[in-house]
């Protein structure tokens, strides 16, 4: 793979303008984070998620208000689930997965086809790592799913929800070892072996 | 984030009501443990301890002071502990609060308890006597602080080497003598959750758990013990705990002394 | 007087080093499990642990700015890092003061703006020192935000360049920066247009000295950054067969 490895203050070429994690001035552009340059893309290896509309995301309810619910969704902003788009009731501690419908001028984040997932857990993960864990058309994903017989649903912000199953704790150990070896080829075999293994010693 | 907390502490009840842990691991089996000793260069003594992913540093120091009034004949120590603010995010910048004074108070009682360290040989020819500080500093927590503090401290000790005190200085250079601790304490915390006893928990164990209970042990001996959180225990439990405590003592001591 | 003269003999000093060499600098990423990022920098005789949280929630919510992150900083030593006597636990001035320029350094350089109400945390503890501690410090914090993804406009690096007698030393000890009517010149640069983000000096200097000294600092930045981004392809790039346990080794 022909990676380049990219540090805040790099330059880059002239096409990299405007595309996201660079910054440009007097007429330069530059990288803003420290990660890997491939192709015409930067692809983070650390990082705070952050919301595009449209973005299939994993919550938890914070907080119940009046017309609205409170979300935790593991970002530094305040999000709002409003009563009224909710088929049923929610309660502090149900987990959901939803779409951003909007992001306002204060970063406030809006959701909206909520649905309440069934009892399970939740563990979190670097939001940049997402796309990995869910491989090329869900291939990863649904190898997880496949050795392991859990259901695992993945949210863009980083937030995992997995249902309440007997190798719940295999589950988070190989999401663990996925965010931990992202970025190297392969991954997909090794990840393979790795649950044949497991389930033979389960 | 406290909702999270709630969830993993209901996640965890679940799995452990179908008798497993959160990990691959039996309820008294403690994680990998590692022992660095002497690694801080301008401590008299010092180790770094990692249980799991728990990290802990332990550095003794030596000052020149006076003696407490109705003891003139000891030296004095003292056990401070510092929960750095990113060893968790629920650590906060500031004074110590109640859970690190807990912590230096318990790992203090049990050195203290099983008078490993010889305060007598601490008084000076003029009256004046040596005060060692020995202070723990966690930096990463992932469970069971206390016992990797307890370790820390224990290695610390093994490998101090008391100053000379020339007209009226410390000095730390040259050849020094060492401190050599008359025994090996170690400290055993005990979780409970639903009826059930673990010990050493990992992060999301320790924050779920109803109650705690740390022996401290040494050879044949409870030193100390500490009790905290909300959770009742029987007579029985805590009987069956020490037996384990036991045990894990005489793993423990190995491992302090191996290195 | 006598005591400057000990300081360099046959053009080398304490340590056996050259008047512009720095002290042997080592540096470790992503070695704490509980922060976004983290660096450990083993520098001479100093050894400095930082870790980066955030961005998160601005806490207390009074001091959250609408249009960009607030950067909170602090710097602490142990009270077993110093050679001498055991310290006081908390923050004292000195502390303080160092954690407002550290401060200072990466409101230039994190893009706050991409993190309106939020807030990121960069704690520094000392745990050895042996002089040029903010430096390392400085150069650390860059690592651990590097490492935490948060972006940036360029890596700092920061270095101490000090003049005993009629030398210019660059990366003062602790030994050459107690000397008598010596100077020490702390600087923090960005890396790739080195502008200048922290300057202190104490001591007696003239504009010509101090020339000489930003140009030697300028040069060592080059090479501290290099140390910097091995530190950081280390994290993702060390053998796929070995252990992707990180963790801290003094």
């Amino acid at each position: 793979m022909d990676d380049t490895i990219l540090f805040p203050g790099v330059e880059l070429e002239k096409t990299m303008f405007g595309k996201p994690y660079t910054y440009s001035e007097n007429d330069k552009v530059y990288s803003e984070i420290f990660g890997l340059l491939r192709g015409d893309r930067i692809v983070p290896l650390q990082g705070a998620y952050e919301p595009i509309v449209g973005d299939k995301i994993i919550g938890v309810v914070s907080e119940e208000r009046f017309s609205s619910y409170n979300i935790y969704i593991n970002t530094a902003y305040d999000t709002s689930l409003s009563t009224k788009m909710c088929r049923q009731e929610l309660f502090v501690g149900d987990m959901i997965e939803a779409e951003v419908e909007k992001i306002d001028e204060t970063k406030r984040i809006y959701m909206k086809y909520p649905k309440k997932l069934p009892h399970g857990s939740v563990i979190e993960v670097p939001a940049v790592k997402i796309p990995r864990l869910i491989g090329k058309q869900m291939s990863m994903l649904n190898l997880i799913k496949e050795k392991t017989g859990c259901d695992v649903k993945v949210g863009k912000n980083g937030l995992v929800w997995i249902s309440d199953c007997e190798n719940r704790y295999l589950v988070v150990n190989v999401i663990n070892k996925i965010v931990r070896e992202a970025h190297f080829s392969g991954l997909t075999s090794r990840i393979e072996e790795f649950l044949g293994q497991k389930s033979n010693e389960v | 984030m406290s909702i999270l907390n709630e969830l993993r502490k209901n996640a965890f009840i679940d799995i452990i009501k179908k008798g497993k842990r959160l990990t691959d691991r039996d309820f008294f089996d403690y994680r990998e443990i590692n022992i660095e000793k002497d690694v801080i260069d301008t401590a008299a003594g010092s180790a770094l301890v990692r249980i799991g992913e728990t990290q802990v540093l332990a550095a003794i120091k030596f000052a020149v002071g006076e003696p407490y009034s109705d003891r003139p004949d000891e030296g004095v120590f003292s056990t401070n502990a510092e929960f750095v603010p990113f060893a968790n995010p629920s650590f906060e910048s500031g004074p110590p609060d109640e859970n690190s004074i807990e912590l230096a108070r318990v790992v203090d009682r049990a050195i203290r308890s099983a008078e490993i360290v010889d305060v007598k040989s601490f008084v000076l020819d003029d009256g004046k006597v040596l005060m060692m500080f020995i202070d723990l500093w966690i930096l990463d927590d992932q469970g069971n602080i206390t016992d990797a503090a307890g370790l820390a401290a224990m290695g610390a000790l093994l490998c101090t080497k008391i100053p000379k005190y020339e007209n009226g200085v410390l000095v730390r250079e040259g050849k020094l003598k060492d401190l050599a601790p008359k025994g090996i304490v170690t400290s055993h915390t005990f979780g409970k959750i639903a009826d059930k006893l673990y010990v050493d928990a990992v992060l999301d164990e320790d924050v779920a758990s109803e109650g705690k209970i740390t022996y401290g042990v040494m050879d044949d001996k409870i030193v100390s013990v500490q009790k905290s959180g909300e959770a009742g225990f029987s007579k029985d439990e805590l009987f069956e705990i020490m037996d384990i405590a036991f045990k894990k003592h005489s793993e423990l001591k190995k491992i302090l002394k191996g290195d | 007087m006598s005591k400057n003269e000990k300081l360099i003999v046959n053009g080398k000093r304490t340590d056996g080093r050259k008047p512009n060499e720095f002290r042997p600098l080592s540096i470790k990423a992503h070695v704490l499990s509980n922060t976004e990022g983290s660096a450990l920098v083993k520098w001479g005789n100093n050894v400095i642990l930082a870790g980066v949280r955030g961005p998160r929630e601005c806490i207390p919510k009074h001091m959250t700015d609408p249009f960009k992150a607030v950067l909170k900083v602090r710097y602490s030593m142990a009270p077993f890092s110093s050679k001498e006597e055991h310290g006081r636990s908390g923050p004292n001035r000195r502390s303080i003061e160092i954690s407002k320029i550290i401060k200072h350094v990466f409101e230039n350089v994190v893009i706050l703006e991409k993190f309106p109400k939020s807030q990121i945390e960069i704690y520094i503890e000392v745990l050895q020192s042996d002089g040029g501690t903010r430096c390392a410090a400085i150069t650390a914090a860059a690592v651990a935000l590097a490492d935490a993804g948060i972006p940036m406009k360029d890596l700092v690096q920061a270095i101490a360049v000090g003049k005993v007698g009629d030398t210019i030393l660059l990366d003062l000890n602790y030994v050459e920066d107690s000397a008598d009517n010596g100077s020490d010149m702390p600087i923090a640069v960005a890396g790739r247009n080195k502008e200048v983000l922290a300057f202190q000096m104490d001591g007696m200097l003239t504009k010509e000295d101090m020339s000489i000294m930003f140009d030697m600092a300028f040069e060592a930045s080059e090479k501290i950054k290099e140390i910097q981004i091995k530190a950081l392809e280390e994290v993702y790039f060390t053998d796929e067969k070995g252990e992707t346990e990180r963790y801290i080794e003094l």
